[in-house]
């Protein structure tokens, strides 16, 4: 997989569920739009924690290449 | 009023909050130093926090380039998401009113940023985000007026609607005179924190203190208000001061 493209996705991943994830619970606090606000919440979800996933292996990547190059 | 108390939903909400919270802060400190301009008339959310949401929006704003969104249209986004946070005001959900403020001052600073990135921006598209920022700020205030009818917030709400046109009025007029104005605690960015952040805390606490109460009380939202409209009543004065002791020494001999 190319690194670069996976980084941006998990960059645009990350602030677009936690919108879909806020707006969810938004619905389901005040709204009678109960179905709609779990259903954001779900997909809100999904896409936050699969942007957090994409940064922490990227982070653990990229410490594995700074120790291998001696670091900074 | 909200139709019920719900404090498991809204407890929920406080997790991943706390979550974001805690990942905002980690990357807030990993984000290098920017010079602070410090005094009365610094603005109330430091450049380091601006670097931060810029760096977390970078991405975004760079898919949207590529993606050959037009900086109009997220204007024009802008403007409908704030019409949405007036609705929300007016019929008591604040929570999500809140967040709407938040996500069109988000619009607003992706339009301008779309714009440069993408070699778009242009004096016809500063004057319609500019427009659009008036109308938008008028429709969030309009709904927040509406819900606190009856109540001495709504005072506050008017003040806090003045004194925010007054701070772009005296920049703009102040600028066609040649003085470029940007002093101020209340800028238009920290107006949308303090009102956006406002009603979301506000419809938080409404539900997890209902139990407690035995209703949804926004006390946060009108604390915030009452901050809104002191801040950008003293940026407004302030701003006209300059500009009037900027004038007077210019027509000095």
């Amino acid at each position: 997989m190319n690194h670069d493209a996976a980084h941006a996705r998990g960059g645009v991943w990350r602030p677009v569920g936690f919108l879909l994830l806020m707006l969810g619970f938004g619905l389901r606090l005040d709204t009678p739009w109960q179905a709609l606000g779990g259903l954001l919440i779900f997909a809100g979800g999904l896409m936050a924690g699969a942007g957090l996933w994409l940064l922490v292996r990227r982070r653990s990547m990229g410490d594995a290449f700074a120790r291998a190059t001696g670091g900074e | 009023m909200s139709p019920a108390c719900r404090p498991g939903t809204a407890a929920a909400a406080a997790v991943v909050v706390a979550v974001a919270v805690g990942l905002a802060l980690r990357g807030l400190a990993r984000t290098p130093a920017s010079p602070v301009v410090e005094g009365a008339d610094a603005p109330l959310i430091p450049p380091r926090v601006r670097a931060w949401y810029r760096g977390v929006l970078t991405p975004l704003e760079e898919q949207l380039v590529l993606g050959r969104v037009h900086p109009d249209a997220l204007t024009a986004a802008q403007l409908v998401v704030s019409v949405l946070a007036g609705v929300a005001f007016w019929k008591g959900w604040i929570f999500l009113a809140g967040w709407l403020t938040i996500l069109a001052g988000t619009l607003d600073i992706l339009d301008g940023g779309v714009a440069r990135s993408g070699g778009r921006a242009s004096p016809r598209g500063a004057f319609l985000d500019s427009v659009a920022d008036r109308c938008a700020e008028f429709a969030t205030f309009l709904g927040l007026g509406a819900f606190f009818r009856g109540s001495w917030v709504q005072l506050a709400v008017a003040i806090a609607a003045f004194a925010s046109l007054m701070v772009s009025y005296t920049r703009a007029r102040a600028e066609g005179l040649g003085f470029a104005l940007q002093v101020g605690r209340a800028q238009r960015p920290e107006r949308y924190v303090v009102l956006g952040f406002g009603g979301w805390l506000s419809g938080l606490v409404a539900h997890l203190a209902c139990p407690v109460i035995g209703r949804p009380t926004h006390v946060v939202l009108a604390a915030a208000v009452v901050v809104l409209a002191v801040l950008s009543t003293w940026t407004a004065l302030r701003r006209a001061q300059d500009a009037a002791r900027a004038l007077a020494d210019r027509s000095r001999p």
